[in-house]
């Protein structure tokens, strides 16, 4: 668990045993975790805690209102909220009456703590992405944000060509290939038009950039270019 | 008033009536004949009727009952020839122990509630005392044995009415019981009045006998159509009960397999916390946990298995044919991916399709290799490999799991794919003798066949024949 508050997720199992493991292997791993064993006892943890949980793992078959029910509910109050479907059912049809109930995730029992946690950690990671140091490339908007919150506007063609290196494998996109990207407004895209506009491009990074004098771009022989920081696309 | 049409009808009904009466005058010992010798041959036809079910009770007492009919046929209608006390007082007893058994017969054939042995038999006895004791004139003869036959009829048609089931042939035929019942009691009120005699000649004794005729006919054919209808009805009734019974297996399975995964998985989170907690302990202390694991793992694929195969018993598999790349298929299986893939060198070619399951088709392989890494001796490798084969006249691809187990131990051919068979070398190593038989099953399901070959030096070779999507869709268009 990398972030700095931690994950609290409810556990809805029938099965004493079991939910007493799964809390006991969440906790170990950093969870916050609570185990109630029906949908009542679901209800009457939300009655005492004002934040709800950030996942709720699921089993289906349990007494009174039975899992599918509870996730159609849960998914309707609390559309943030991660729902992974923990069950002993492993027909497809099932699968699918389980995402169409409400389930982020169908894991069919008996699965490994490895591979739980590794689902609740993707599950949080997609449902709330964590700051990052790096730098945010905003396509809808055409503007890049430095690490430092510095903002700066790009014309579409320098945001393709920014988003075409970011893409490329090691960041080193082909000449070429970058050229392809841009859109053919003043009619001359050649090599000459691709140098001018990456030379605009690295001015406008290093306006907004944290470090003085960084390199940001760089020309790799006969490869293309490299991007030399990391961006997210958005 | 005399009226000319009216005297024209009156002529035409009275010569109506002479024609019908002309018709209905038959020759009452040739009749008899004919029943003797009808009964004999209903005898027969009964005899030789092979059913599903046994019933072979029920025929035997019909075939008895039409003999002692035939015989007491016979007897009456040698009256003259033989002594009287043959033909009427031994033939009449004859013929109503003849009724009663075939009575019987059809009151067994359909189990009906009302039990009328004892009734039957009492009549017959007590018919065949009156008989002998009271009738002593022909016309006092057929007054008992018109009223012993209408009681037996009568009370076992009323009786069939009331047994089980609603089939419109038995209600048919109590119905015929019932009505000539009452015309015997007619015959036997008649005999009386107008003083007939066995072999008299008289409407009542011709309508009596062509009903005892149509009977013979009818009935024959009917009891054999009843017994037929009797085994039908047993036969749905019997695959009723599988299907309940396959239910409540079925049912018995989902909640044997829920319970079993919730329990596997309570002990796979168990381990993966001792795992975790017991981080730089000996590995002689890890290695228990990690043992906890693999047990875990092979107990929860023999749960998939029985499920399957009690899906594969319910004929409950839909199959879904599409067209499967074979390196796609095998380079993303379980196995193949699992910390066993190491061993395991495969050679598919590129473009190798078949026509198959995917899933049906995953589940098949990953049996073949399980049972292969389970079997091969500690590090041989195990190969799988893809060859062109014509099927059938059809082309297609062989795909062969190849593995080595040690020499001379190699599974007889003829018990590789039986259900429930485990080699002599299986005592080490989990499993439960399904996944063969459930490989194999699964591939026919798609069109295919599983093939073995083992040789003297261990070298076993599992294969899978699937048709190349081309040529099977060519058949299916």
């Amino acid at each position: 668990m990398n972030s700095s508050r931690p994950l609290r997720v409810v556990v809805v199992e029938d099965y004493g045993i079991l939910r007493e493991e799964l809390v006991h292997f969440l906790a170990l791993n950093g969870f916050e975790v609570a185990g109630v064993n029906c949908g009542l006892g679901l209800d009457d943890w939300f009655g005492s805690n004002a934040r709800p949980p950030d996942i709720t793992v699921l089993d289906l078959n349990l007494p009174g209102e039975g899992g599918l029910e509870i996730s159609r509910r849960l998914r309707t109050t609390y559309p943030e909220m991660g729902i992974v479907m923990l069950t002993a059912r492993k027909e497809l049809a099932d699968k699918l009456i389980g995402y169409s109930a409400g389930a982020d995730v169908y894991l069919t029992k008996p699965v490994s703590g490895e591979e739980l946690l590794a689902v609740l950690t993707s599950l949080h990671r997609r449902l709330k992405p964590q700051p990052t140091s790096a730098w945010q490339l905003n396509l809808a908007r055409t503007m890049i944000t430095s690490p430092t919150g510095l903002g700066a506007e790009l014309s579409a063609n320098e945001c393709a060509v920014l988003a075409g290196m970011a893409r490329a494998s090691d960041q080193i996109a082909d000449s070429t290939e970058l050229l392809l990207l841009c859109a053919d407004d003043e009619g001359g895209l050649n090599k000459g038009y691709l140098g001018v506009l990456l030379t605009r491009l690295r001015r406008k990074l290093a306006a907004i950039s944290p470090i003085a004098d960084s390199h940001l771009i760089r020309a790799v022989r006969r490869k293309g270019y490299q991007l030399l920081i990391s961006i997210e696309i958005r | 008033m005399f009226s000319p049409i009216s005297a024209a009808v009156d002529s035409r009904v009275e010569l109506l009536g002479t024609a019908v009466m002309s018709f209905l005058e038959l020759d009452i010992r040739t009749f008899l004949k004919l029943l003797s010798i009808g009964n004999l041959v209903a005898m027969a036809m009964v005899f030789v009727y092979k059913s599903p079910e046994n019933h072979a009770n029920r025929i035997r007492t019909f075939v008895f009952g039409r003999l002692f009919q035939s015989m007491g046929f016979g007897l009456i209608s040698l009256r003259g020839a033989i002594p009287l006390w043959i033909s009427a007082h031994l033939g009449n007893p004859f013929l109503f122990f003849g009724i009663a058994l075939e009575m019987i017969a059809l009151r067994r054939l359909y189990q009906s509630r009302v039990r009328v042995e004892g009734l039957l038999i009492f009549w017959v006895g007590a018919g065949s005392l009156a008989l002998w004791r009271f009738a002593d004139t022909p016309a006092l003869l057929v007054v008992v044995s018109s009223f012993v036959g209408a009681l037996l009829y009568s009370s076992s048609g009323l009786s069939l009415l009331r047994s089980a089931g609603s089939s419109r042939l038995k209600t048919l035929t109590s119905t015929i019981f019932v009505v000539f019942g009452i015309i015997l009691a007619v015959r036997s009120y008649l005999a009386q009045a107008d003083s007939i005699g066995g072999t008299t000649s008289h409407p009542i004794q011709s309508v009596t006998y062509i009903v005892q005729f149509s009977l013979l006919l009818v009935g024959t054919v009917g009891f054999l159509l009843l017994m037929k209808e009797a085994d039908d009805q047993l036969l749905l009734d019997s695959e009723r009960r599988e299907r309940e019974e396959r239910n409540l297996q079925s049912k018995f399975i989902d909640m044997l397999t829920h319970e079993l995964r919730a329990a596997l998985m309570a002990v796979k989170i168990s381990s993966s916390s001792l795992k975790q907690q017991l981080m730089g302990q000996p590995p002689d202390v890890t290695k228990r946990v990690d043992n906890i694991c693999s047990a875990t793992d092979s107990m929860s694929a023999i749960v998939d298995r029985c499920r399957e195969i009690e899906r594969l018993d319910r004929e409950e598999p839909s199959i879904h044919l599409s067209e499967c790349n074979l390196l796609d298929v095998v380079m993303n299986l379980d196995r193949v991916r699992g910390p066993e893939g190491e061993r395991l060198t495969i050679n598919l070619g590129g473009a190798e399709t078949v026509l198959a399951d995917r899933q049906l088709l995953e589940v098949g392989l990953n049996n073949l290799i399980d049972n292969a890494i389970k079997y091969a001796l500690p590090a041989t490798p195990i190969q799988i490999y893809c060859t062109a084969e014509v099927r059938n006249s059809m082309p297609g691809f062989r795909i062969s799991v190849e593995n080595q187990v040690a020499a001379h131990t190699a599974p007889d051919a003829a018990q590789m794919f039986v259900r429930y068979f485990r080699g002599a070398n299986a005592h080490n190593v989990s499993g439960t003798g399904l996944g063969l038989y459930l490989t194999r099953a699964l591939v026919r399901l798609q069109g295919g066949e599983a093939h073995y070959r083992g040789d003297a030096e261990g070298r076993v070779i599992i294969s899978l024949c699937l048709p190349a999507p081309s040529s099977a869709q060519g058949e299916t268009a």
